[in-house]
This record gives structure tokens, C-alpha cells and sequence, in this order.
């Protein structure tokens, strides 16, 4: 993989698959390792400042005997997974621009 | 390294962190090995590497979004780790730590100097008196060698007068040359095999203090 995510970038993915369901931290890495080439200890630190953020909560279920920590997005999530989205059509256009011709900054 | 060792050098990286968010690392990981099965454990502990890496992105990430905390417990960073601006301090910490025993090395020298001298005079004498050992079992073996020769010279002299004790003699002579021969080619294989091992050994040793920082603790 040549190019890899910065922090706000690595927020914005994580904040998108939490936004789908409710979710563990171990599946949340496979689903995005399913589409990027990201270290299995890239995750954590994103998670905790999502969470400091409230952009995400925490909440523990039984699973298999034992207690499995889940994320949710917040509504405060959702606004910001809103803007990063908005963010990143406006990035895509901007470098597609560069790309493959159009206007130049 | 297996799961259990890495969770251990985790949690002792992680001492500078307050309880709640060293606790909080260390579960979550937990459960991302319980998540991933006891089938994926080695290829985890792979990918995650190194804890004082992973260890340090944690950190990071608390001291940027927590300003004016500094790492506390016991911080193998010194610091560093502290200021969000300066990069993972990896380079800086081995420094740092290299000058602290320079500093403790110079303010003891008057303790170990001496120690360090008389050691070194043991050895070197051990080294000369065994050499000397051999040295003189070599000569004592040569010295039967020519010895055997001599009586096996002068029996044959006494073959004509005496049969008997000239063919003793003979005999005696040849064994002892036979025996002494064989000491002399022994201690000198012996020699040639062992100083260099010697040698090796004594260099190894002196590596040892220069290798310590490499790995960390090798479990």
C-alpha cells in the first residue's frame, strides 16, 4: 500500500465502521484490514481519542462467558462523521483535479 | 515472544500512564487476543511487534490529548514521551540511559578500578601457569622420548654380550620413546586447539557488557 491514512483520516474510517453497528475492537481492525494495510496495533490510540472526543461510547456485553467491550458512534460522532465525509468529497475532487486534469489551485 | 510475554512487557511499558488508561490498553488487548483465537495468537504477537513500540503510540496519544501530564511510575522514557512535538524517543532513550551509567561508572571507578586490576592479574596469571604446565609436560615428555632413545642406543650394544637384557633394553626403549612421543604430539594438538578457544572465550566475554542493550531483556 503506497499510501497510508493520516490521524484525522484513520478517525473518519474508524468513526464510518462504528457507525454501521455497534462493535468490537478486534472486528473493527478486520474490517478494515479487509480494505487497507493497517497494523494491528494502529487502532487502540484512535479508538481512546474518538472516545475522549465523544464521538464514540463504550459499553460492555457477555459474550461466550466472558465480557467484550463494545463502541457505538455518538450523535456528536455522527455530526462529525458527517463533516469528514464532506471533507473527503471535497479532498477526492481537489486532487482527482490534479490527477487527471481540470482547474489548478 | 508468546501472548502472555507480550501482555507482560506491555504492562511494564505502559507503567508511566495513570491506572485507569494503562488498565483500559491492557484489556483491550486482552480481549483482542481472546477475539482473534488461540489460532491467530503467534501471528498477533508478530504484527504488534515490539511493546515498547506499541506502548509508545498509546502514550503519545494520552499525553497529546491530555496537555501539561507528564509520564509517571516508572518512565523508561525519561520524559520524552512527554512533549507531543519531539519524535518517539528512541534514540534519545538508550542515550540518555548510556550517560547515566557513564556517570555511575566514573563516580565508582574508585571501587571497581581495583577490583577490575586484580581480576585481570588473576587471570593472566592462571593463563601463565597453566601454559607452563603444559609447557613442562611437554619437556618431561620429550625428555622420555630422548630417554627411550638413549636406552634403546645403548642396548643394542649390549645385545652381543648380554641377550637378554639387551632385548629388555631394546623394548624398554622403544615404549618409552613410543610413550614419550605420543604425550609430546597430544599436548601440542592440545595447544593448538585450546589457545584459540581460549581466546575466543576471553573476547566474548568482554562483548557481553556492549550486547546487554540490544534486545532488552532477552526473555
Amino acid at each position: 500500500m503506497i499510501f497510508s491514512p493520516n490521524a484525522a483520516l484513520m478517525d473518519a474510517i474508524v468513526l464510518s465502521v462504528v457507525a454501521r453497528e455497534g462493535t468490537y475492537g478486534y472486528k473493527i481492525t478486520q474490517d478494515i484490514r479487509a480494505v487497507m494495510d493497517i497494523s494491528e496495533s494502529t487502532l487502540y490510540p484512535v479508538l481512546r481519542r474518538l472516545q475522549r472526543e465523544e464521538y464514540l461510547e463504550v459499553y460492555d456485553q457477555a459474550f461466550a462467558g466472558r465480557n467484550r467491550r463494545y463502541y457505538q458512534i455518538t450523535d456528536k460522532g455522527r455530526m462529525q462523521l458527517d463533516i469528514y465525509r464532506k471533507e473527503w468529497e471535497n479532498y477526492k475532487s481537489r486532487l482527482d483535479g490534479v490527477f487527471y486534469g481540470g482547474t489548478m489551485p | 515472544m508468546t501472548r502472555k510475554e507480550f501482555m507482560y512487557r506491555l504492562a511494564e511499558q505502559l507503567l508511566p500512564l495513570p491506572p485507569e488508561e494503562r488498565v483500559s490498553a491492557l484489556k483491550y488487548y486482552d480481549e483482542y487476543f481472546d477475539d482473534a483465537g488461540p489460532e491467530n495468537e503467534s501471528r498477533i504477537v508478530e504484527e504488534l511487534g515490539d511493546p515498547r513500540t506499541v506502548a509508545e503510540s498509546i502514550i503519545r496519544e494520552y499525553a497529546q490529548n491530555n496537555p501539561g501530564w507528564r509520564p509517571g511510575g516508572a518512565a523508561q522514557s525519561s520524559g520524552a514521551v512527554g512533549q507531543p512535538a519531539a519524535a518517539p524517543g528512541q534514540p534519545a532513550v538508550s542515550k540518555s540511559r548510556t550517560w547515566i551509567w557513564v556517570l555511575v561508572a566514573v563516580l565508582t571507578c574508585w571501587l571497581w578500578v581495583p577490583v577490575l586490576v586484580a581480576a585481570l592479574a588473576t587471570v593472566m596469571g592462571l593463563l601463565v601457569a597453566a601454559v607452563a604446565c603444559v609447557a613442562g609436560l611437554a619437556v618431561a615428555a620429550g625428555a622420555v622420548a630422548v630417554g627411550g632413545i638413549l636406552i634403546f642406543v645403548c642396548s643394542m650394544g649390549a645385545v652381543a654380550a648380554a641377550p637378554g637384557v639387551g632385548v629388555l633394553g631394546l623394548g624398554t626403549g622403544l615404549l618409552l620413546t613410543g610413550a614419550g612421543a605420543l604425550a609430546l604430539v597430544l599436548l601440542l594438538w592440545l595447544m593448538v586447539k585450546a589457545v584459540p578457544a581460549v581466546f575466543r572465550w576471553i573476547i566474548g566475554i568482554c562483548r557481553m557488557p556492549f550486547h546487554r542493550r540490544k534486545g532488552g531483556e532477552q526473555a
